[in-house]
């Protein structure tokens, strides 16, 4: 019996999950990348549940926070991307540091990230730098603010140069994080920062950046070898920084793993009895044995939102036509916000006013869309469904590499004649 | 009847004999306005504002200065006196005006040539009037040369018209008139309501009101003589407060919104109309467009009044019919305010009335106490000067009007963006928006960037602001939250709804306030949460997923699980 074909659509983290797993049961593995989504744009925290939500109840009940042990199929998956710190069982979670001058938790995080686990009884030193969007007195003002006495840290801006040429003040984030790949950059770096250290004395420092500290691989180990402190970098939501170290570690993996892979954008997944296939806006379709649907969310392009009133006619619509479209269209896919907002709840379309955001503790509408799958991950019939593009669910890491391991397992069975994706619905 | 109060006129207030002469409720235009007014008439005034300076219909509005076409069919004189004043306000605040130049299309129909001839005649009138406000006249357009104007106009057109009139930020108005007053000696409490209003039990008279600091809870009393309830909208609630009943400040509740677009589309304001035979809007304004407006009965929470869904399908079918470029731009945010809209109409001879009166609550049994119904922005200063004149006989002075002969603050003197830009080796655009909202006040900004350079760092970067402002804002302007700075500065206000910024603004104000740095995550949630708000009634394909990555980005830097962002009261330290 051939090894089964598997096409996984979409190149964020589910889509990866899925390769890892598909390609570890045997199956030949082609993935359709469209571009940039969510995993390509995340900030560098991995959660399985929402950080924000976890602390909240933590504190409602008292418990203290704890690092939970990941499951043995996610450690393999987190071990062969080599890009994440993942907290041992039972220790306190890592505690990051944000641009917007909070600390958090996280279950585990890109390793250019600044632990401030690692620097207790130590002065986090913050240089500051001539750059919008990173002022370190005040990060450093409202950081002090942020940590308990528990933390056991302390912190200081100083003037040590971190940029090296006047236009490094208004190129983007990740620009500069990619001069730090360079190991000549790096060592001048930590050479106009020696000093400062020396004078603090190395026992009693570390050094907070921005998201500076390498773009196809992470700096931050680097430096520290060379400053003799911990180094990290602040989490930022906006700098792209962690998304950029994450596609790389994501091509040297598929690399590793030896699947194929297609640049495209794909429009339509037909499944049902025949041979899937899977058509792509150019070029030819590819025909294979099952799909994953790894499209993401809003953010990854994968569930789209449209009123009727946007595209339509200038006339306005005559027809009411669903909200939300699934990107590829797959027949009989169902797709919906959850609870209220379906299609009727108002004459021309779901009325998102009060539920587009989250409020309190429940999540918000944009972020729960997405298309229903039955227990098993199954979309229809030899097509199976992973990440953000799922309804429901959190938007976090773990539970897009959960679900994608879980969908490229349930692929690569396919050869087994009465396989869970043969008896889809 | 021994115990009625004396006729209005008969009565004379004495001055100095309380805590303030007047307490005026409301930092709206005409709040701001008066104190302005009667501080510099000598007297002694304490203004109460429950929210922000702008906060309601003022800092909501379409933001017209016009000259009152609409009573040219019935009174000009009407439209002269707003075409003078629209003129004084130019001239008392030059840097605040710009120019928005009208254009009218009109479709094809049976009746479009008549409609056309009449259009021209009505402008005609309208153009004798213009110089009063330096417009510009009229002309009227064939089909093709409106196409040539502007390309992206649809339909089967006849022709139209172009017109003149002005623009105002009106969040600049009220705060340019409170700081103004506030420099001539009145005390300005924002974040601040009335909770109530003490009359003598004889006479009826008013001694005093009471107020309560919303933000940290601290209330107290002050004593006064007069009282002016210039709360738009809220003007029946606020005269409840004294005790009167609701009716005697009666007004009509209309509620108004706009959307904004993240980019510009057009040079010029275009008239359209709703499937319901109603005028409405698109104007570009500065680097956005803006659509408006809407007229309904607003019965609901004045405090909490944002655009809903349906109002902004309504506005975008309208639009999309003469203008359809509106449909592929983003909409970035919307606003909705309340108009106080005159309940009953006055006498026809006085058409000003239609747009707001003065009335004397000596008439319902309290004495000193005044309420201003409606109003617009246009013509807030002669409604100040109306109720100051009330005011200054009752306290029995001689000083006549001058809000029009001196200038607001920064209006004095013209400030070359260009050289400012220069000089500080900041971005044009930036320099160019800093003379806008401050005219020569921008000196003060360029002061701090002087003194402290790292000041010139660009806190916003989609609008822009730099960080001066924002200080700025917050030490000498009355921002007490990020809310406020970006109501002052427009901080936020565009294409990343302060996603880059609300953050980093929520620290600068709580290090100028001197509070602990855990209220700057609070309030840059709240004001990403709010904001986020008045988008998700206007999403569309890319909105929607803008809006998702929002969520994600603040979920990851913030938290968005802090129990009371969706309280109305923040709860500050004392
Ligand atoms: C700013 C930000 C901060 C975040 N912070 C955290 C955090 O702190 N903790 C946490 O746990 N999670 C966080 N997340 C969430 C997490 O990153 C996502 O849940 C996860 O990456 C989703 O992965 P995915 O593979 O399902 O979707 P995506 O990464 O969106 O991948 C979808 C892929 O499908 C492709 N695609 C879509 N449609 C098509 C098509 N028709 N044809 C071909 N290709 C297509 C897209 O191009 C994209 O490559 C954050 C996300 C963002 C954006
Ligand atoms: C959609 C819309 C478009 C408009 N377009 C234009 C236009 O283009 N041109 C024009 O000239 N006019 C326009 N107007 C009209 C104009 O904006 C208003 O008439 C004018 O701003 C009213 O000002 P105000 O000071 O009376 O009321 P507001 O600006 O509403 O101020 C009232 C204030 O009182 C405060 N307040 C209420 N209760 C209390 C209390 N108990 N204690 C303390 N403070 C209290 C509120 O917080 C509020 O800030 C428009 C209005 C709307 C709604």
């Amino acid at each position: 019996m051939s090894a089964p074909r598997v096409v996984i659509v979409g190149s964020g983290l589910a889509a990866l999950a899925a390769a890892f797993t598909a390609s570890r049961g045997g199956a030949e593995v082609t993935l359709v990348s469209g571009g940039v989504g969510a995993s390509a744009l995340y900030a560098g925290a991995v959660d399985d549940v929402p950080w924000d939500e976890l602390e909240r109840s933590a504190e409602i009940s008292g418990a203290a926070l704890e690092a939970r042990p990941l499951p043995a199929e996610l450690s393999a998956f987190a071990e062969a991307l080599d890009l994440w710190r993942v907290a041992e069982d039972g220790a306190p979670p890592p505690r990051l540091v944000t641009t917007a001058g909070i600390t958090r938790s996280a279950q585990a995080h890109d390793r250019a990230l600044l632990d401030l686990g690692t620097c207790r009884g130590r002065t986090v030193l913050v240089p500051r730098a001539e750059r919008a969007g990173w002022d370190a007195d005040s990060l450093v003002r409202c950081l002090r603010g942020a940590v308990s006495p528990a933390d056991e840290v302390d912190l200081a801006a100083i003037g040590a140069p971190v940029l090296r040429f006047d236009e490094e003040r208004d190129i983007v984030d990740v620009d500069l994080a990619a001069r730090h790949d360079d190991d000549a950059r790096l060592a001048w770096l930590a050479s106009t920062l020696a000093a400062e250290i020396e004078r603090w004395g190395r026992a009693s420092v570390a050094l907070l950046l921005g998201p500076w500290l390498g773009a196809s691989r992470y700096r931050a180990d680097a430096l520290s070898a060379r400053l003799g402190v911990p180094v990290g970098e602040a989490l930022s939501a906006t700098s792209g920084t962690a998304g950029a170290r994450f596609e790389r570690a994501r091509d040297a993996l598929l690399d590793k793993l030896g699947a194929r892979v297609v640049a495209g954008w794909v429009t339509r997944v037909e499944g049902g009895a025949a041979k899937p296939r899977v058509v792509l806006r150019a070029g030819e379709p590819l025909a294979c044995d099952v799909v994953v649907l790894a499209t993401g969310g809003l953010i990854g392009g994968g569930v789209r939102y449209a009123p009727p009133e946007y595209g339509a006619p200038a006339e306005g619509a005559k027809a009411v036509r669903p909200p939300l479209t699934l990107s590829p269209e797959v027949a009989g896919a169902h797709l919906s916000f959850g609870g209220d907002h379906g299609p009727a709840s108002s004459t021309q379309g779901p009325v998102l006013d009060e539920r587009a955001w989250p409020r309190g503790p429940e999540d918000g509408a944009l972020e729960r869309c997405g298309v229903w799958v039955d227990e098993r991950g199954h979309l229809a019939k030899k097509v199976l469904a992973a990440g953000d593009v799922v309804f429901g669910g959190r938007r976090t890491v773990l539970r897009a590499v959960a679900s994608g391991l879980a969908a490229g397992r349930a692929a690569a069975a396919l050869d087994r004649p009465e396989s869970p994706a043969e008896r889809a619905p | 009847m021994p115990d009625a109060p004396p006729p209005p006129s008969s009565r004379s207030l004495p001055r100095g004999a309380a805590d303030v002469d007047i307490v005026v409720i409301g930092g709206g235009v005409n709040g701001v306005g008066v104190a302005r007014d009667a501080t510099m008439r000598g007297l002694k005034v304490a203004l109460f504002e429950r929210n922000d300076l702008a906060f309601g219909a003022s800092g909501n509005s379409s933001g017209m200065i016009h000259g009152g076409p609409r009573y040219l069919t019935y009174d000009p004189a009407v439209t002269e006196t707003s075409c003078r004043d629209s003129g004084h306000i130019q001239a008392i605040a030059p840097h605040l005006l710009f120019r928005i130049p009208f254009l009218m299309p009109v479709e094809k129909s049976a009746r479009a040539k008549v409609m056309l001839t009449l259009m021209d005649g009505f402008f005609q009138a309208y153009d004798e009037f213009q110089p009063l406000k330096r417009g510009k006249p009229h002309a009227r357009l064939t089909a093709d040369e409106l196409h040539a104007l502007e390309p992206g106009l649809r339909g089967d057109l006849e022709g139209g018209m172009s017109f003149d009139e002005w623009g105002i930020d009106g969040a600049r108005l009220c705060t340019a008139n409170a700081l103004d007053a506030r420099e001539r000696g009145a005390k300005i409490h924002v974040g601040t309501t009335i909770e109530s209003i003490e009359r003598k039990p004889d006479s009826g008279e008013v001694v005093a009101v009471r107020w309560r600091d919303l933000r940290n809870g601290r209330t107290g009393r002050m004593t006064t003589t007069a009282i002016v309830n210039a709360t738009g909208a809220w003007a029946p609630i606020t005269a409840a407060l004294g005790g009167l009943e609701a009716k005697r400040a009666r007004l009509r509740p209309g509620k108004g919104i706009h959307i904004a677009y993240d980019r510009r589309l057009t040079n010029y304001a275009i008239g359209a109309t709703t499937i319901d035979g109603r005028q409405i809007f698109v104007e570009p304004w500065q680097n956005m467009t803006v659509v408006g407006t809407t007229d309904d009965d607003f019965y609901g929470d004045l405090d909490d009044c944002t655009a809903n869904s349906e109002e902004v399908r309504y506005l975008v079918q309208g639009i999309a019919r003469v203008f359809p470029a509106i449909r592929s731009a983003r909409a970035i945010h919307t606003w909705a305010g309340v108009r106080p809209t005159l309940y009953a109409y006055g006498k026809m001879e006085d058409a000003l009335s239609r747009e707001h009166e003065v009335v004397d609550h000596a008439a319902h049994g309290a004495p000193g106490l005044y309420s201003m119904i409606g109003g617009k922005l246009a013509s807030y200063r002669l409604f100040a000067e109306e109720m100051t004149d009330t005011l200054a006989t009752q306290f029995r002075l001689g000083s006549p009007c001058s809000t029009h002969k001196s200038s607001l603050p920064g209006g004095d003197e013209v400030v070359d963006p260009f050289a400012l830009a220069q000089r500080l080796e900041i971005d044009a655009v930036a320099a160019r928006r800093l003379v806008y909202r401050h005219g020569s006040r921008a000196a003060l900004i360029e002061e701090r960037i002087r003194e402290r350079p790292r000041e010139a760092a660009v806190v916003c970067p989609c609008e822009p602001v730099l960080e001066a402002e924002v200080r700025h804002a917050v030490a000498e302007e009355m921002a007490r939250s990020v809310d406020d700075v970006a109501r002052r500065t427009r901080l936020g206000l565009g294409a990343c709804g302060g996603m880059r910024c609300a953050a980093r603004c929520g620290q600068i104000v709580v290090e100028e306030r001197g509070l602990p740095p855990r209220f700057a995550r609070e309030m840059a949630a709240r004001f990403l949460v709010r904001r986020a708000r008045t988008r998700a009634v206007a999403l569309g394909p890319e909105q929607a997923r803008q809006e998702a990555l929002a969520i994600a980005s603040a979920r990851a830097e913030l938290g968005l699980l802090d129990a009371n962002l969706d309280s109305q009261t923040e709860s500050e330290p004392r």
